[in-house]
């Protein structure tokens, strides 16, 4: 193809989007949703995958010690469980020290409240452990369940598995919207290119005449759908990266105290825009042309 | 140049439109195809186009089997005819010149090319002045020019006119002829025009073939004589003729040598290449 050509092409291709203003608005419009979805899903997922990964990575277990252990038995204890699988480290603290870290752990404000606690200490004795392999976790917690002396196993499995269920969920929902909204994406866009080709049936009647080749017939029509693709990808794009970085600010802003984790795992948008401006690129001159390039061949029976 | 072999065709709906046709075209002819509406005037029109095909028979046009033609030899076989048709089929939005330099850019013409040939065959045709309207400033005979313009740039081997009369005023019919007896004396174009004004087709007293009901009824050399009915129309034409000097004057452009060399761009004035420079700005690249 001559390059006099391919501009003319890509002229007759933007004429096309220019000319249809209102359903061209309505494809970027609806195209732009999906990619929204499709982004906001996507950031969700990798926000929770970044905040499942730092619970897995605490690999903290707390094994509480039934009341009247001796202090021989917390030894004969600690070195069994140091003798365990998948047990790095065993640090024993005491109801007394546990009492004195929460007292730090909620500030001088507040340490009176837990004022004349140490006479009746409600607290237990510990053991914190260190996991190695957080995959085996659950066997790692039964063993320790099924141990003498333990009275209670804390693990973040708890927290891991409800992370991983909304992981899924969120996979799940946002893959079957994305899905339903790609299907009106090219419902809209054949639509369009539909009134596009019934707009102009008079230049594509003379084209077919004159001696036009097919290609070149429909080669508008698939720009026509590629720029509706680019738009809506850019406007997307734009969308999802300054709407995310302002609710993070916003949740820093607001919630810096109830959702420390969240702040600290957050994603940065702009450290992985280049891979989702592309993957947004491709899905929306895929959708165009889809949309286009497929139907287009059933109304212009050329 | 044009050749149907017993050709049939049935459409899907059971129409018989064309019954065991059998004609022939011969290379510079004129013809006139006559017939009543439903007649299948146009359906010998779309096979000759391959917009239909045959249900039985053969055709050749310009050298090709038209039945056994792949669709991806269909553009190159349509660039070497040349189509006119009744209701213009110009487009609105762009100028005289755009419209028929259309028809160059949308098969693979280079810009130069077009800037050659377009003042050229507007400038045959009496349409240089008209190079920067549009279609709705223009009157119908001047928008059937310009058809005839778009169907002539290619230089096509042959004309393929469809009822060119229909729509434009009674008088001006007869200029549009005259212009394809012109182009088909000057250039030695073969011409084939579909009509149903028995007027046009005695007054000009060509080959006429008539169609009725899907077979040709009668083939004769001589229009006036199979066809005696002179109407006032052709008196009315006449009048005006005397009257004004016609609308169309090839003296100047000597005939079919320039058909054929469109190199020879005849003294266009320079407002005229401005006119085409500008209409050509986008299509440079």
């Amino acid at each position: 193809m001559r390059l006099h050509n391919f501009t003319y092409l890509l002229k007759e291709g933007a004429r096309n989007v220019v000319s249809n203003k209102l359903m061209s608005l309505a494809s970027i419009g609806v195209l732009m949703a999906c990619l929204l979805l499709i982004g906001s899903a996507t950031l969700f997922s990798l926000n929770v995958n970044s905040i499942v990964r730092y619970v897995e990575q605490q690999n903290e277990v707390v094994a509480f010690l039934e009341e009247d252990l001796t202090r021989e038995d917390v030894q004969v204890l600690e070195l069994t469980l140091g003798q365990m699988d998948n047990i790095l480290e065993t640090t024993y603290i005491s109801k007394d020290a546990a009492l004195e870290q929460q007292k730090a752990d909620i500030g001088p404000e507040f340490e009176g409240l837990l004022d004349g606690l140490e006479d009746d200490n409600p607290l237990l004795d510990r053991f914190i452990l260190r996991v190695g392999d957080p995959s085996r976790i659950e066997n790692t917690v039964a063993a320790l369940r099924a141990t003498d002396g333990i009275l209670k196993v804390n693990a973040a499995t708890e927290v891991s598995y409800i992370l991983a269920g909304l992981k899924r969920a969120v996979a799940v929902a946002g893959m079957t919207i994305v899905a339903i909204l790609v299907v009106v994406s090219v419902v809209i866009i054949t639509n369009t290119i539909k009134l596009t080709v019934f707009s102009r049936r008079k230049e594509i009647n003379i084209m077919k005449y004159v001696g036009a080749t097919d290609l070149f017939i429909r080669m508008p029509f698939l720009v026509e759908g590629m720029l509706i693709g680019l738009l809506a990808a850019t406007l997307a794009f734009l969308m999802l990266g300054y709407g995310y970085t302002y609710l993070l600010e916003w949740i820093g802003k607001n919630y810096a105290v109830q959702l420390p984790i969240v702040i600290d795992n957050a994603i940065d948008f702009w450290e992985f825009a280049p891979q989702l401006l592309a993957g947004f690129a491709g899905l929306g001159v895929f959708i165009g042309v889809v949309g286009s390039g497929v139907f287009v061949r059933k109304y212009l029976k050329v | 140049m044009i050749e149907f072999s017993n050709v049939s065709k049935v459409y899907p709906n059971g129409t018989q439109a064309l019954k065991n046709v059998s004609l022939k075209v011969e290379k510079g002819e004129f013809v006139f195809v006559v017939g009543s509406s439903g007649a299948g005037k146009s359906t010998l029109i779309k096979t000759l186009l391959r917009e239909e095909k045959t249900t039985s028979g053969t055709v050749f046009v310009n050298g090709y089997n038209l039945g056994r033609m792949r669709r991806r030899h269909i553009p190159k076989f349509r660039r070497s005819l040349g189509v006119v048709f009744q209701d213009f089929r110009l487009i609105d939005g762009m100028t005289v010149y755009d419209n028929v330099a259309f028809a160059l850019r949308v098969t693979n013409v280079v810009g130069k090319e077009i800037r050659k040939r377009v003042p050229y065959v507007l400038s045959l045709l009496g349409l240089a002045g008209k190079a920067k309207c549009y279609p709705h400033q223009i009157s119908g005979g001047e928008q059937q020019r310009v058809a005839l313009a778009r169907a002539l740039v290619n230089n096509p081997a042959i004309i393929i006119a469809d009822e060119p009369t229909g729509n434009i005023d009674p008088e001006l019919s007869f200029e549009i002829i005259d212009l394809l007896s012109e182009i088909n004396a000057q250039a030695g174009t073969t011409i084939l025009m579909v009509t149903h004004e028995h007027e046009l087709v005695s007054y000009f007293n060509r080959r006429v073939i008539t169609i009725e009901e899907g077979i040709v009824l009668s083939d004769t050399k001589d229009g006036a004589a199979s066809e005696l009915f002179t109407g006032d129309l052709v008196d009315i034409y006449s009048k005006n003729m005397s009257n004004k000097q016609k609308a169309i004057d090839f003296s100047d452009a000597t005939a079919a040598g320039l058909m054929r060399e469109y190199g020879q761009n005849p003294e266009a004035d320079s407002r005229f290449i401005r006119n085409s420079q500008e209409g050509m700005a986008g299509g440079k690249a």
